[in-house]
């Protein structure tokens, strides 16, 4: 992690135009990969859960879903620190943002379902209905709010990485990096929940 | 079995007409709030009526779903439905079926008024405006029927509800809006079809997803 | 007539059923006892599809009741705690809105006949919801008069019935008796149970601790452990 953050600082070149701002890319990009690679899990746990009615899969989908939104919750602060000097805005309403955003809002629900449900079995189960639906709903909030915003922002950033190997590299170690620190602490986060259960 | 559960549900709200009657008032008392709080010249109106009047679907269809569900719970009676041999699917259909059904009588006493108090002109093609309604009621009650089932057994599942609903629904919200407003604005059809293939995507896709899925919420 | 596969039930840390197992034959009428809170009713709302078990399953008439459709649960009745029945319609659309929902057409010539054994015949039109929990409960026993079922579950039949009531539904009760149907009764009468069924089943400690035929059975058996 530490190594990480020190090749994105010293070893990455500056883009002409974005300077200092074009480093977040390096963690934003990783970090909502992370998130939403979260939340397929969530929703394959629950349809496993649902089939199969083993406790361990609705821990795996409950301490997804925690990480998830986690990881959702930093995409959404370091996308307005980028878009800020980028786009002259903090905020636009842009497929991406926008889905991680109604994503970020369905979870908050999830959470207050799983906090209120009532009879933990059932509580359970409904979670993990929730979850399937929430990842069933993000590739048709995508397409709608891209039909909707009609001067459809361009990504500047993907355009680069397909050109500049010194940029694409790191990327790549950051994302692996990412993804391995997910896969820790997703560890981690079940044996707490299986302990707490068995107790 | 379908035909009895609809009618059933058409039978309550018959007898306590618990759910058409405040889904009007509380759509008027919207209407009345947005006119006086903006107090909007006719263009600006006629810019933003398409959102609103969705915005009052979808608040006036989650009193009425939430009333729908609370009716199923007291004195235990949705027990009766889960007890009886009736696929789970079809329980579902039917809320669909009847909730759109009341939907549709609400809105039906709604729109006059919002017209006349925001002063719109209606565009003469109103059939297809008659067909995006159907169409995004029955999405709107899809998945509604799946969230009010999932939320009506919880503690605090007045606020639970539109907490799970509207960020769900929120797309499908968004192709209603953009469809109504091409409509309204008079624009060719050809020109705006995709967005109402989107509704009718997004309702198909959510009322397979609760015919299979409602085995696992309908049960305690 | 119904197998029961090692259900278990929990609720989170405490578990409610573990491993249950046995079977129904055809004609047995069964009291199901147990201390509160121990899981009679839960179990009975498992049996009748109400609620789901954790692991298990349960054959009825050998078709399972999770794998297949819910026809095969034909001729399943189940009567709870509550009346479950809606209280804003009349008693006599609830009680044809049930009928048909259990897949059975009733005249309504019977409907008033059962009522009127119930001495409820005057109140056919009225909403349920004013309804006394004394006369909700004589409702679930017309529900049982009409609806034909092969199997019988009963959340506790004689909660908060006056004496005359009582004697009703002890009559419908022996009446289906003397037909060798198939009943499971939760309740919490001990003696009732020994002199009115033909088999016990007490539940303690998340299992089935006795299970014999009510001939064989002391009554001080199962005080001890109720106790």
């Amino acid at each position: 992690m530490m190594f990480n953050i020190y090749n994105i600082i010293n070893n990455t070149p500056m883009v002409p135009d974005q300077f200092w701002a074009q480093k977040i890319f390096y963690l934003h990009v990783p970090i909502a990969w992370t998130g939403f690679l979260s939340y397929l899990i969530v929703m394959i746990a629950g349809i496993l859960f649902l089939k199969r009615k083993n406790i361990f899969w609705d821990h795996l989908g409950f301490a997804a879903a925690e990480i998830g939104t986690l990881f959702i919750t930093l995409v959404l602060i370091t996308g307005p620190i980028w878009a800020k000097p980028i786009w002259g805005t903090w905020w636009t309403w842009e497929p991406r943002l926008t889905t991680t955003l109604i994503l970020f809002l369905i979870y908050i629900g999830y959470f207050m379902l799983r906090a209120f449900g009532g009879h933990p079995e059932r509580t359970s189960r409904y979670a993990a209905v929730l979850g399937i639906i929430a990842f069933i709903d993000v590739p048709i909030i995508f397409f709608s709010v891209r039909f909707w915003e009609e001067k459809y922002q361009s990504h500047p950033q993907v355009e680069i990485t397909k050109q500049n190997p010194e940029i694409i590299i790191p990327f790549l170690i950051s994302l692996v990096i990412f993804t391995i620190l997910f896969v820790f602490m997703l560890k981690y986060r079940l044996h707490v929940l299986k302990v707490i259960f068995d107790r | 079995m379908f035909y009895t559960l609809v009618r059933k549900d058409l039978l309550l709200e018959f007898r306590t007409k618990e759910i058409i009657i405040p889904m009007f008032t509380f759509g008027l008392a919207i209407i009345l709030i947005f006119s006086l709080s903006f107090n909007a010249s006719q263009e600006i109106n006629h810019t933003f009526s398409p959102g609103l009047l969705w915005i009052i679907i979808l608040f006036v269809s989650s009193l009425g779903l939430h009333r729908m569900f609370v009716l199923e719970k007291e004195f235990d009676a949705f027990t009766l439905n889960l007890a009886a041999p009736i696929d789970r699917g079809t329980i579902f259909i039917s809320k669909v079926v009847s909730g759109t059904i009341l939907l549709l009588i609400a809105e039906i006493m709604i729109i006059p008024p919002f017209v006349v108090f925001m002063n719109l002109s209606i565009p003469s093609n109103w059939p297809i405006m008659m067909l995006i309604l159907i169409i995004g009621d029955l999405g709107i009650m899809s998945i509604g029927a799946i969230i009010s089932s999932l939320s009506m057994r919880a503690k605090l599942s007045e606020i639970l509800f539109p907490i799970l609903f509207f960020p769900l629904v929120s797309p499908h919200l968004i192709a209603c809006v953009k469809a109504t407003n091409y409509w309204f604005k008079g624009i060719p059809f050809i020109n705006w079809q995709s967005w109402v293939y989107l509704i009718i995507t997004f309702f198909i896709i959510f009322f397979l997803v609760g015919f299979m899925i409602f085995d696992f919420i309908a049960e305690e | 007539m119904l197998t029961i596969n090692n259900i278990s039930k929990s609720f989170f840390h405490r578990k409610i059923l573990e491993n249950l197992s046995f079977k129904v034959k055809r004609g047995d009428t069964i009291a199901l006892l147990g201390k509160n809170g121990i899981g009679k009713s839960t179990l009975l709302r498992i049996l009748g599809k109400i609620s789901q078990p954790d692991v298990g399953d349960i054959l009825y008439k050998n078709s399972s009741i999770y794998k297949e459709k819910a026809s095969v649960r034909k001729g399943m009745l189940y009567l709870g705690h509550d009346v479950g029945l809606y209280p804003s319609l009349s008693v006599i659309d609830n009680i044809k809105f049930a009928c048909t929902v259990h897949g059975v057409k009733v005249k309504e010539n019977s409907i008033l006949n059962t009522l009127n054994q119930l001495g409820l015949s005057k109140r056919i039109d009225d909403q349920i919801k004013i309804f006394s929990k004394g006369m909700l409960q004589s409702l679930k026993y017309a529900l049982a008069d009409l609806i034909e079922w092969d199997i019988l579950f009963f959340d506790e039949p004689f909660s908060s019935l006056d004496l005359k009531r009582r004697k009703i539904a002890q009559d419908y009760i022996n009446q289906w008796t003397s037909k060798s149907k198939t009943m499971i009764f939760a309740t919490h009468d001990p003696e009732w149970g020994l002199s009115y069924c033909s088999r016990i089943l007490l539940l303690d400690d998340c299992k089935i601790k006795i299970d014999q035929k009510t001939t064989q059975t002391e009554i001080n058996q199962i005080t001890k452990t109720l106790q």
